[in-house]
Protein backbone atom coordinates (compact mmCIF):
# COMPACT_ATOMS: atom_id res chain seq x y z
CA UNK A 1 0.00 0.00 0.00
CA UNK A 2 1.26 3.40 -0.86
CA UNK A 3 0.56 6.48 1.17
CA UNK A 4 1.74 9.49 -0.71
CA UNK A 5 3.11 12.56 0.89
CA UNK A 6 2.60 15.42 -1.43
CA UNK A 7 4.19 18.76 -0.89
CA UNK A 8 2.89 21.59 -3.00
CA UNK A 9 4.91 24.73 -3.12
CA UNK A 10 2.79 27.68 -4.13
CA UNK A 11 5.85 29.52 -5.21
CA UNK A 12 8.76 27.86 -6.84
CA UNK A 13 11.29 27.18 -4.17
CA UNK A 14 14.83 26.07 -4.12
CA UNK A 15 16.17 23.54 -1.69
CA UNK A 16 18.97 25.15 0.17
CA UNK A 17 19.86 22.69 2.84
CA UNK A 18 20.32 19.18 1.81
CA UNK A 19 19.07 15.84 2.93
CA UNK A 20 20.69 14.41 5.99
CA UNK A 21 20.21 11.38 8.19
CA UNK A 22 17.28 12.65 10.18
CA UNK A 23 15.17 14.20 7.49
CA UNK A 24 15.31 17.07 5.18
CA UNK A 25 14.85 20.71 5.45
CA UNK A 26 14.51 23.94 3.56
CA UNK A 27 16.25 26.97 4.93
CA UNK A 28 17.14 30.39 3.79
CA UNK A 29 20.63 31.43 3.08
CA UNK A 30 21.89 34.86 3.80
CA UNK A 31 22.25 37.43 1.10
CA UNK A 32 25.21 36.87 -1.08
CA UNK A 33 28.16 39.13 -1.33
CA UNK A 34 28.08 42.08 -3.65
CA UNK A 35 29.46 42.12 -7.11
CA UNK A 36 32.19 44.53 -6.13
CA UNK A 37 33.61 42.05 -3.65
CA UNK A 38 33.74 39.46 -6.36
CA UNK A 39 35.44 41.91 -8.68
CA UNK A 40 38.25 42.17 -6.17
CA UNK A 41 39.20 38.65 -7.12
CA UNK A 42 39.69 39.78 -10.69
CA UNK A 43 43.40 39.06 -10.62
CA UNK A 44 42.78 35.38 -10.09
CA UNK A 45 40.29 35.08 -12.90
CA UNK A 46 41.49 33.47 -16.04
CA UNK A 47 41.88 36.13 -18.77
CA UNK A 48 39.43 34.23 -20.98
CA UNK A 49 35.93 35.70 -20.63
CA UNK A 50 33.91 34.24 -17.82
CA UNK A 51 30.16 34.53 -17.48
CA UNK A 52 30.65 34.50 -13.74
CA UNK A 53 32.92 37.51 -13.79
CA UNK A 54 30.94 39.62 -16.23
CA UNK A 55 27.35 39.20 -15.20
CA UNK A 56 25.81 40.74 -12.09
CA UNK A 57 23.71 38.63 -9.76
CA UNK A 58 20.37 39.75 -11.12
CA UNK A 59 21.22 38.57 -14.62
CA UNK A 60 22.51 35.22 -13.37
CA UNK A 61 19.24 34.88 -11.45
CA UNK A 62 17.31 35.54 -14.63
CA UNK A 63 19.30 32.86 -16.41
CA UNK A 64 18.73 30.31 -13.63
CA UNK A 65 15.02 31.08 -13.66
CA UNK A 66 14.90 29.64 -17.18
CA UNK A 67 16.29 26.28 -16.06
CA UNK A 68 14.47 23.09 -15.11
CA UNK A 69 14.95 22.12 -11.47
CA UNK A 70 17.60 19.44 -12.01
CA UNK A 71 19.72 21.95 -13.91
CA UNK A 72 19.21 24.59 -11.24
CA UNK A 73 20.49 22.29 -8.52
CA UNK A 74 23.46 21.27 -10.62
CA UNK A 75 24.20 24.93 -11.41
CA UNK A 76 24.31 25.44 -7.64
CA UNK A 77 27.23 22.98 -7.52
CA UNK A 78 29.39 25.05 -9.87
CA UNK A 79 30.86 27.56 -7.43
CA UNK A 80 30.05 29.41 -4.22
CA UNK A 81 28.51 32.43 -5.89
CA UNK A 82 26.21 30.35 -8.08
CA UNK A 83 25.28 28.28 -5.05
CA UNK A 84 24.24 31.39 -3.19
CA UNK A 85 22.24 32.72 -6.12
CA UNK A 86 20.47 29.41 -6.64
CA UNK A 87 19.55 29.47 -2.98
CA UNK A 88 18.55 33.10 -2.89
CA UNK A 89 14.94 33.98 -2.26
CA UNK A 90 14.93 36.35 -5.18
CA UNK A 91 14.95 33.52 -7.71
CA UNK A 92 11.42 32.90 -6.56
CA UNK A 93 10.21 36.19 -7.92
CA UNK A 94 11.35 35.37 -11.42
CA UNK A 95 10.15 31.82 -11.76
CA UNK A 96 6.59 31.22 -12.71
CA UNK A 97 5.69 27.64 -12.02
CA UNK A 98 5.16 25.55 -8.93
CA UNK A 99 6.99 22.34 -8.27
CA UNK A 100 5.52 19.20 -6.87
CA UNK A 101 7.25 16.69 -4.69
CA UNK A 102 5.81 13.30 -3.98
CA UNK A 103 7.07 10.68 -1.60
CA UNK A 104 5.67 7.22 -1.29
CA UNK A 105 5.33 5.06 1.78
CA UNK A 106 7.94 2.48 1.09
CA UNK A 107 11.08 1.07 2.59
CA UNK A 108 12.92 2.51 -0.35
CA UNK A 109 13.83 6.11 0.36
CA UNK A 110 12.70 7.32 -3.01
CA UNK A 111 10.72 10.37 -3.92
CA UNK A 112 9.62 12.11 -7.06
CA UNK A 113 9.76 15.71 -8.08
CA UNK A 114 7.57 17.05 -10.85
CA UNK A 115 9.14 19.60 -13.10
CA UNK A 116 6.41 21.74 -14.70
CA UNK A 117 8.81 23.30 -17.18
CA UNK A 118 9.88 20.03 -18.76
CA UNK A 119 6.59 18.33 -17.82
CA UNK A 120 8.51 15.40 -16.41
CA UNK A 121 8.87 13.52 -13.18
CA UNK A 122 12.28 13.30 -11.66
CA UNK A 123 13.18 10.52 -9.31
CA UNK A 124 14.94 11.43 -6.10
CA UNK A 125 16.72 9.16 -3.77
CA UNK A 126 16.19 10.60 -0.37
CA UNK A 127 18.34 8.77 2.06
CA UNK A 128 16.43 10.17 4.96
CA UNK A 129 12.83 9.63 3.99
CA UNK A 130 11.46 6.34 5.21
CA UNK A 131 8.23 5.01 6.62
CA UNK A 132 6.16 7.96 5.59
CA UNK A 133 2.48 7.89 6.31
CA UNK A 134 0.44 10.85 5.35
CA UNK A 135 -0.52 13.58 3.02
CA UNK A 136 0.77 17.04 3.52
CA UNK A 137 -0.23 20.05 1.46
CA UNK A 138 1.62 23.25 2.10
CA UNK A 139 1.75 26.49 0.21
CA UNK A 140 5.19 27.63 1.16
CA UNK A 141 6.53 31.10 0.75
CA UNK A 142 10.07 31.10 -0.47
CA UNK A 143 11.08 33.29 2.41
CA UNK A 144 10.16 30.33 4.53
CA UNK A 145 12.44 28.59 6.87
CA UNK A 146 11.05 25.26 7.84
CA UNK A 147 12.20 21.79 8.59
CA UNK A 148 10.58 18.42 8.38
CA UNK A 149 11.91 15.38 10.08
CA UNK A 150 10.71 11.90 9.47
CA UNK A 151 11.28 8.87 11.60
CA UNK A 152 9.63 5.47 11.68
CA UNK A 153 5.86 6.06 11.68
CA UNK A 154 6.41 9.54 12.93
CA UNK A 155 6.25 12.74 10.99
CA UNK A 156 7.27 16.00 12.49
CA UNK A 157 7.03 19.30 10.71
CA UNK A 158 8.55 22.39 12.22
CA UNK A 159 7.33 25.61 10.72
CA UNK A 160 8.55 29.06 11.36
CA UNK A 161 5.35 31.14 11.81
CA UNK A 162 6.43 34.24 9.98
CA UNK A 163 7.49 32.35 6.95
CA UNK A 164 4.61 30.05 6.10
CA UNK A 165 1.63 31.80 4.59
CA UNK A 166 -0.86 29.12 5.37
CA UNK A 167 -1.33 25.41 5.46
CA UNK A 168 -3.95 24.00 3.12
CA UNK A 169 -4.19 20.83 5.10
CA UNK A 170 -2.41 17.94 6.65
CA UNK A 171 -4.03 14.56 6.39
CA UNK A 172 -2.37 11.77 8.29
CA UNK A 173 -3.51 8.20 8.02
CA UNK B 1 4.86 58.03 -35.51
CA UNK B 2 7.02 59.82 -38.03
CA UNK B 3 10.56 58.83 -38.83
CA UNK B 4 12.18 61.21 -36.39
CA UNK B 5 15.84 60.37 -36.03
CA UNK B 6 17.52 59.90 -32.72
CA UNK B 7 21.24 59.83 -32.12
CA UNK B 8 22.87 57.49 -29.62
CA UNK B 9 26.44 57.89 -28.46
CA UNK B 10 28.35 54.78 -27.40
CA UNK B 11 30.77 54.59 -24.45
CA UNK B 12 33.67 55.05 -26.85
CA UNK B 13 32.16 58.25 -28.31
CA UNK B 14 30.77 56.93 -31.57
CA UNK B 15 27.38 58.18 -32.69
CA UNK B 16 24.69 56.00 -34.21
CA UNK B 17 21.38 56.94 -35.76
CA UNK B 18 18.08 55.20 -35.01
CA UNK B 19 14.42 55.89 -35.87
CA UNK B 20 12.35 57.06 -32.94
CA UNK B 21 9.87 54.22 -33.53
CA UNK B 22 12.68 51.66 -33.26
CA UNK B 23 14.22 53.40 -30.23
CA UNK B 24 10.91 53.01 -28.40
CA UNK B 25 11.60 49.26 -28.17
CA UNK B 26 13.87 50.32 -25.30
CA UNK B 27 12.01 51.44 -22.18
CA UNK B 28 14.99 53.53 -21.16
CA UNK B 29 15.12 55.38 -24.48
CA UNK B 30 11.34 55.67 -24.57
CA UNK B 31 11.39 57.44 -21.21
CA UNK B 32 14.12 59.79 -22.36
CA UNK B 33 12.19 60.57 -25.57
CA UNK B 34 8.92 61.09 -23.70
CA UNK B 35 10.76 63.22 -21.19
CA UNK B 36 11.50 65.62 -23.99
CA UNK B 37 15.28 65.40 -23.91
CA UNK B 38 15.59 64.97 -27.63
CA UNK B 39 17.91 67.85 -28.33
CA UNK B 40 21.14 66.42 -29.52
CA UNK B 41 22.51 63.02 -28.67
CA UNK B 42 21.61 60.46 -26.02
CA UNK B 43 24.82 59.24 -24.38
CA UNK B 44 24.95 55.54 -23.47
CA UNK B 45 28.04 55.21 -21.26
CA UNK B 46 27.41 51.50 -20.67
CA UNK B 47 27.17 50.39 -24.28
CA UNK B 48 30.20 50.14 -26.55
CA UNK B 49 30.29 50.73 -30.30
CA UNK B 50 30.78 46.98 -30.81
CA UNK B 51 27.41 46.22 -29.31
CA UNK B 52 25.29 49.28 -30.06
CA UNK B 53 24.73 48.45 -33.77
CA UNK B 54 23.58 44.99 -32.70
CA UNK B 55 21.14 46.55 -30.26
CA UNK B 56 19.89 48.97 -32.92
CA UNK B 57 19.40 46.06 -35.32
CA UNK B 58 17.15 44.38 -32.77
CA UNK B 59 15.19 47.57 -32.12
CA UNK B 60 14.66 48.14 -35.84
CA UNK B 61 13.26 44.65 -36.21
CA UNK B 62 10.99 45.00 -33.24
CA UNK B 63 10.03 48.66 -33.40
CA UNK B 64 6.76 48.81 -31.52
CA UNK B 65 6.05 45.22 -30.51
CA UNK B 66 9.04 44.62 -28.23
CA UNK B 67 8.51 40.90 -27.93
CA UNK B 68 10.27 37.69 -28.82
CA UNK B 69 8.88 35.22 -31.32
CA UNK B 70 7.61 33.12 -28.45
CA UNK B 71 5.62 35.97 -26.93
CA UNK B 72 4.03 36.85 -30.22
CA UNK B 73 3.25 33.20 -30.83
CA UNK B 74 1.56 32.88 -27.44
CA UNK B 75 -0.15 36.22 -27.30
CA UNK B 76 -1.00 36.57 -30.96
CA UNK B 77 -2.10 33.12 -32.01
CA UNK B 78 -3.12 30.81 -29.17
CA UNK B 79 -4.98 33.27 -27.01
CA UNK B 80 -6.93 34.72 -29.91
CA UNK B 81 -8.00 31.25 -30.83
CA UNK B 82 -9.66 30.85 -27.46
CA UNK B 83 -11.11 34.30 -27.14
CA UNK B 84 -12.45 35.07 -30.58
CA UNK B 85 -15.55 33.10 -31.59
CA UNK B 86 -15.25 33.86 -35.31
CA UNK B 87 -11.70 32.75 -35.60
CA UNK B 88 -10.01 33.72 -38.86
CA UNK B 89 -8.02 30.83 -40.26
CA UNK B 90 -6.32 32.96 -42.90
CA UNK B 91 -5.20 35.43 -40.28
CA UNK B 92 -3.88 32.53 -38.21
CA UNK B 93 -1.81 31.32 -41.16
CA UNK B 94 -0.38 34.78 -41.77
CA UNK B 95 0.46 35.07 -38.11
CA UNK B 96 2.24 31.72 -38.16
CA UNK B 97 4.29 32.76 -41.18
CA UNK B 98 5.22 35.96 -39.37
CA UNK B 99 6.25 34.07 -36.23
CA UNK B 100 8.28 31.55 -38.25
CA UNK B 101 10.00 34.36 -40.09
CA UNK B 102 10.80 36.10 -36.81
CA UNK B 103 12.15 32.90 -35.28
CA UNK B 104 14.44 32.44 -38.25
CA UNK B 105 15.60 36.03 -37.92
CA UNK B 106 16.25 35.57 -34.20
CA UNK B 107 18.25 32.42 -34.89
CA UNK B 108 20.53 34.26 -37.28
CA UNK B 109 20.67 37.33 -35.09
CA UNK B 110 21.70 35.28 -32.05
CA UNK B 111 24.61 33.58 -33.79
CA UNK B 112 27.60 35.06 -31.95
CA UNK B 113 30.20 34.16 -29.33
CA UNK B 114 29.92 34.26 -25.55
CA UNK B 115 31.49 37.70 -25.16
CA UNK B 116 28.89 39.29 -27.43
CA UNK B 117 26.16 37.38 -25.60
CA UNK B 118 27.14 38.89 -22.23
CA UNK B 119 27.61 42.39 -23.63
CA UNK B 120 24.27 42.23 -25.41
CA UNK B 121 22.55 40.93 -22.28
CA UNK B 122 24.04 43.75 -20.22
CA UNK B 123 23.01 46.32 -22.85
CA UNK B 124 19.46 44.91 -23.05
CA UNK B 125 19.26 45.04 -19.28
CA UNK B 126 20.55 48.60 -19.13
CA UNK B 127 18.28 49.82 -21.94
CA UNK B 128 15.30 47.77 -20.71
CA UNK B 129 14.66 45.94 -23.94
CA UNK B 130 12.61 43.06 -22.57
CA UNK B 131 12.49 40.94 -25.73
CA UNK B 132 16.25 41.12 -26.27
CA UNK B 133 16.94 40.43 -22.61
CA UNK B 134 14.70 37.33 -22.75
CA UNK B 135 16.47 36.12 -25.89
CA UNK B 136 19.97 36.49 -24.47
CA UNK B 137 19.06 35.07 -21.07
CA UNK B 138 17.39 32.09 -22.67
CA UNK B 139 20.46 31.46 -24.81
CA UNK B 140 22.71 31.52 -21.74
CA UNK B 141 20.31 29.16 -19.96
CA UNK B 142 20.47 26.75 -22.89
CA UNK B 143 24.24 26.60 -22.34
CA UNK B 144 23.69 25.43 -18.74
CA UNK B 145 20.67 23.18 -19.22
CA UNK B 146 21.37 19.46 -19.01
CA UNK B 147 25.07 19.93 -18.23
CA UNK B 148 27.06 18.67 -15.27
CA UNK B 149 28.76 21.22 -12.98
CA UNK B 150 32.11 20.22 -14.50
CA UNK B 151 30.86 20.85 -18.00
CA UNK B 152 29.37 24.18 -16.93
CA UNK B 153 32.66 25.27 -15.34
CA UNK B 154 34.52 24.36 -18.48
CA UNK B 155 31.95 26.04 -20.73
CA UNK B 156 31.93 29.28 -18.81
CA UNK B 157 35.47 29.27 -17.54
CA UNK B 158 34.60 29.19 -13.85
CA UNK B 159 36.79 27.74 -11.11
CA UNK B 160 35.22 25.83 -8.26
CA UNK B 161 35.95 27.64 -4.99
CA UNK B 162 34.33 25.12 -2.63
CA UNK B 163 36.25 23.69 0.28
CA UNK B 164 36.94 19.92 0.02
CA UNK B 165 34.08 19.29 2.48
CA UNK B 166 31.67 21.42 0.47
CA UNK B 167 32.87 19.76 -2.70
CA UNK B 168 31.87 16.37 -1.28
CA UNK B 169 28.44 17.71 -0.47
CA UNK B 170 28.11 19.13 -3.98
CA UNK B 171 28.93 15.75 -5.49
CA UNK B 172 26.10 14.21 -3.46
CA UNK B 173 23.69 16.87 -4.69
CA UNK B 174 24.89 16.45 -8.23
CA UNK B 175 24.25 12.70 -8.04
CA UNK B 176 20.82 13.35 -6.61
CA UNK B 177 19.91 15.55 -9.54
CA UNK B 178 21.29 13.60 -12.44
CA UNK B 179 19.37 13.39 -15.65
CA UNK B 180 17.57 10.13 -15.03
CA UNK B 181 13.91 10.81 -15.16
CA UNK B 182 11.38 8.58 -13.50
CA UNK B 183 8.78 9.07 -16.17
CA UNK B 184 8.50 10.83 -19.46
Amino acid sequence: MVSPLLLIMEETSWITDYFDDIGWKFTDTSEFESFSEISDEGDNVNPVISIDFLLPDDLLERIFAYLPIASIFRAGCVCKRWNEIVNSRRLNVLSQKSWYFMFTNSDEPIGYAYDPILIKWHSLELRALRHLTGLLLLPVDWSTSWTMTVEANYLSVTLSPKTVRGIIGIILF
Amino acid sequence: MSSTKIFLKSSDDKTFEIDETAARASETLKNIIDGGCLDGVIPLPNVSSNILPKVIEYCKKHGGDNGSSKKIANGGVDKDKEILPDYDEEEDKREKVRVDELKKWEEEYMDFDQQVLYDLMLAANYLHIKGLLDLTVEKAASMIRGRTPDQIRENFNINSDFTPEEEEEMILIEDEWDDEWAFD
